[in-house]
């Protein structure tokens, strides 16, 4: 299969990853077309131990890091994002999503940025535990755990915003 | 107020991605930019004033707030850990221990002063053979070294020690001001900044 099937097939959600990290849907497209350019560089090195799609987000998930180590070093340090940097959804990021959306995306935002990762990768973008560990570079076992932390936070997050299992079925 | 499953999470979760897939048209530019090498702009990054701003502002009430808790390495007594134990030191006496080219100090601390006498005696007050132009040049060369010294004789009011594990600062406030730190060697024993031993006539904090 050639990279620009891949492109076909993955884009989207590499970009939708990307996005809801970089909350920009400028630098959105920038690092998904430098992802994509890492891909068409590095396929002939890929062997398919893994599948592609874990693969391309492996590249992804560095090129993200990277990002955000050239941009925010000291806030890429400490694991967190600052709220002086802005901690509330911009419109440009609202714009398509309802009102209980837009809780879960701020409540994803409060967390710190491993556990926002395993929640990206293990329940928005689908991926398995196996899979997840392989583009952190992490073991499986660091994942769940990771995995429950992460729940457990976002859970107390949507509740702080007033969400409950009741306002969750009331749409 | 009764929480979510982890079903009900991850449905809702998986649902969230939906609203940030990438339009057609931005699929397309993407696509020509990864594959036709147009315009391919993720090199260029927009500088952000505001970060950059407040990182350095950290950077710097941190390098503040170190300087301030620690102070210099070797001159503790201005670091915020500096314990005052002025009063511990009333009534304390110290005499110089060995020799020293010009002096011979004693220093009292009494009450709300700190009294530095010097009671060398060099050979232009031994009367000796010496002819008196060299008592005069002995004389000369003599108040020349004491001038230099970093403890001058008089009566110093509101002095203040200040200790910082063995080293202790005496600061002198006012009109001639000057700071003097002794290490403390033994029980009773400390050493200058300018190299002088000294004894105690005590114990002290």
């Amino acid at each position: 299969m050639s990279a620009e099937q891949w492109f076909e097939d993955y884009a989207s959600a590499v970009y939708s990853y990307i996005f809801m990290q970089v909350r920009n849907r400028h630098t959105a497209e920038e690092l998904t077309q430098e992802t994509f350019v890492k891909v068409v560089e590095k396929a002939h090195q890929f062997d398919g131990r893994a599948a592609v799609k874990t693969w391309i987000f492996r590249i992804a998930y560095t090129t993200i890091l990277n990002h955000f180590r050239k941009k925010h070093p000291l806030t890429h340090f400490f694991d967190k994002d600052f709220h002086v940097f802005g901690s509330h959804p911009s419109s440009e990021e609202t714009a398509e999503l309802n009102a209980q959306e837009t809780e879960f995306y701020e409540a994803l935002h409060c967390l710190n940025k491993s556990q926002k990762q395993v929640i990206l990768l293990r329940h928005i973008q689908g991926f398995s535990t196996k899979d997840t560990a392989e583009i952190l570079g992490s073991s499986e076992g660091k994942v769940k755990m990771s995995l429950k932390r992460a729940l457990d936070a976002f859970k107390k997050e949507l509740e702080k915003g007033g969400m409950s299992h009741e306002t969750l079925y009331r749409r | 107020m009764k929480p979510y499953t982890d079903d009900e999470l991850t449905k809702k979760l998986e649902a969230l991605k939906e609203p940030f897939q990438p339009t057609e048209g931005q699929k397309r530019t993407m696509h020509q930019s990864v594959f036709h090498g147009e315009s391919v702009q993720y090199r260029y990054r927009k500088f952000h004033w505001k970060p950059a701003i407040i990182s350095l502002l950290l950077l710097v009430s941190i390098a503040f707030t170190v300087t301030i808790l620690i102070g210099k390495p070797n001159s503790l007594s201005s670091g915020f850990f500096a314990k005052d134990v002025t009063a511990s030191w009333e009534g304390t006496i110290m005499k110089q221990q060995d020799s020293f080219e010009v002096t011979n100090y004693y220093i009292a601390f009494d009450g709300k002063t700190m009294y530095i006498q010097n009671n060398f005696m060099g050979d232009s007050f031994m009367g000796t053979e010496q002819s008196e132009s060299e008592i005069r040049a002995a004389s000369e060369n003599y108040q020349a070294k004491l001038a230099k010294m970093k403890l001058q004789e008089g009566d110093y009011k509101h002095y203040t020690v200040k200790k910082r594990k063995d080293l202790y600062t005496i600061t002198v406030p006012g009109e001639n001001n000057f700071s003097y730190t002794l290490e403390k060697t033994a029980p009773r024993q400390y050493v200058g900044e300018d190299g002088i031993r000294y004894s105690v006539n005590n114990y002290i904090d």
